[in-house]
């Protein structure tokens, strides 16, 4: 399951990386890492949430010249928080699943913009989250829709082996 | 008999009616002629029509082969030409490039610039930033400055042996001290991930307003001194605030980036002259 994990993990660096940039849905990307972050905790436990969080942090930072502290610290977190929902109501139905990646995606987004603001916060400095959070949080659910399905099944076909 | 004197008299009206015809003025014959022509006119063109459509579909039939390859060769003329036009179209903008390069490097004649050509861009949505193709093998070091034909870029983040990122203008952690070139003002222009930028630290009493001019201050001693960073669009003054804010449109499009110029150091002879004025402030001393 390991190997899989990383291996997806990697694909989807690679796509971020390449494929991605090239496509921006109104000036955004869609975050297929963190996509992939909520699924694995939202899937498992808020313990290997968190580990995947740490690593999906680590393959974000390479993707970008931000501070792959940052990256990591606000990953791993996503990863723990997602994980907690596991004991909730149908969060085995992808729906749940992107309900709670919505939700993460704000919070990720707002959790980036106060790491790397300098000079404090303020409404008026924050005109990236003004603007552009829900759309974000939006484009990364709408990609989830037919990656969850993906992910389903592969997750499914180890498990049953 | 009457069977006879009715022919010679039949035989008679006709000739008399050809003599008429014939001793008729010119002008009056001419009339009569027009007349007849504008009468029948409609028919002649719709029967002249429909003759010559006739005539060229027979004349498409017979000459089927050879009017496709006619249109073979039309297309292919076409094709080619279109080829042309964009090679053509290529050119003009090669061109204007080398133009606008030539204007910036007049401009940054005391430095040196790296033609450095965009290889890739950011991933997230959180950080603004590119790769360019050319690295330390080429002088690029950490922190050199990158500037464009409409003006600054952003610096050097990290330089690898052959290729760099760069870090936008507009990240959110990009900051360079700029001047209202009408006022004089100074201030700091701040990244925030977005395509607008803002202008902080603007005294209260200053008087800017949207269409000044933002220069780099050389202040940070990244940046020369005058590169042209944007344009004022909207200005904003808060009441309990110490200073005045602004949004600033970057003249540079950074979504449209292909290539960029590092500017790696001083020119020899700028840097023999500099030594040379602080050789001669040292012998005051």
């Amino acid at each position: 399951m390991q190997l899989v994990t990383w291996i997806i993990l990697i694909a989807l660096a690679v796509l971020q990386s390449s494929f991605i940039i090239h496509i921006p849905f109104f000036q955004f990307k869609p975050e297929l890492i963190l996509i992939f972050c909520v699924y694995l905790a939202t899937r498992y436990d808020w313990v290997r949430g968190f580990w995947w969080g740490m690593a999906c942090g680590a393959a974000m930072s390479i993707c970008s010249i931000g501070d792959p502290r940052f990256f990591i610290l606000v990953f791993a977190s996503i990863g723990f928080v997602s994980g907690s929902f596991r004991g909730a109501l149908f969060v085995d139905h992808n729906s749940t699943k992107i309900i709670i990646l919505f939700f993460m995606s704000i919070a990720g987004t707002m959790a980036f913009a106060l790491l790397t603001q300098q000079s404090g916060f303020s409404f008026f400095e924050m005109a990236f989250i003004k603007k552009y959070i829900i759309k974000i949080a939006v484009i990364n659910c709408l990609f989830a829709v037919p990656l969850y399905s993906f992910f389903q099944k592969i997750y499914n076909k180890i498990e049953a082996r | 008999m009457s069977e006879r004197g009715s022919k010679k008299s039949l035989l008679f009206y006709l000739v008399l009616i050809v003599l008429i015809i014939t001793l008729l003025p010119s002008s009056w014959k001419h009339s009569s002629r027009m007349t007849f022509i504008r009468l029948f006119s409609p028919v002649m063109s719709f029967v002249n029509d429909k003759t010559v459509k006739v005539r060229d579909t027979f004349s498409a039939l017979f000459h089927i082969g050879s009017v496709k390859k006619e249109n073979k060769d039309l297309r292919n003329q076409v094709e080619s030409l279109k080829s042309d036009l964009v090679y053509l179209e290529e050119l003009k903008l090669e061109n204007k490039r080398l133009r606008d390069l030539l204007e910036l490097k007049e401009t940054f004649g005391e430095y040196d610039l790296v033609t450095a050509n965009v290889i890739g861009r950011d991933a997230t949505n959180w950080n603004k930033s590119i790769i360019i193709d050319k690295g330390e093998i080429h002088g690029v070091e950490s922190k050199d400055p990158v500037v464009s034909y409409g003006g600054v870029v952003g610096i050097v983040f990290t330089s690898g042996r052959k290729e760099s990122k760069i870090m936008l203008l507009n990240d959110n952690n990009s900051r360079v001290g700029v001047i209202v070139q009408r006022t004089r003002d100074l201030g700091v222009v701040e990244g925030q991930s977005t395509d607008v930028l803002i202008l902080k630290y603007i005294r209260k009493t200053a008087d800017i307003k949207p269409g000044d001019i933002l220069i780099t201050s050389g202040t940070g001693q990244i940046y020369p001194k005058g590169v042209k960073v944007g344009e004022i669009i909207k200005v904003f003054e808060e009441k309990f605030r110490l200073y005045k804010f602004a949004e600033v449109k970057p003249d540079v499009n950074f979504g449209k980036l292909e290539e960029v110029f590092v500017i790696t150091r001083r020119d020899s002879e700028d840097e023999n002259q500099q030594e040379d004025a602080q050789a001669q402030i040292q012998e005051e001393e």
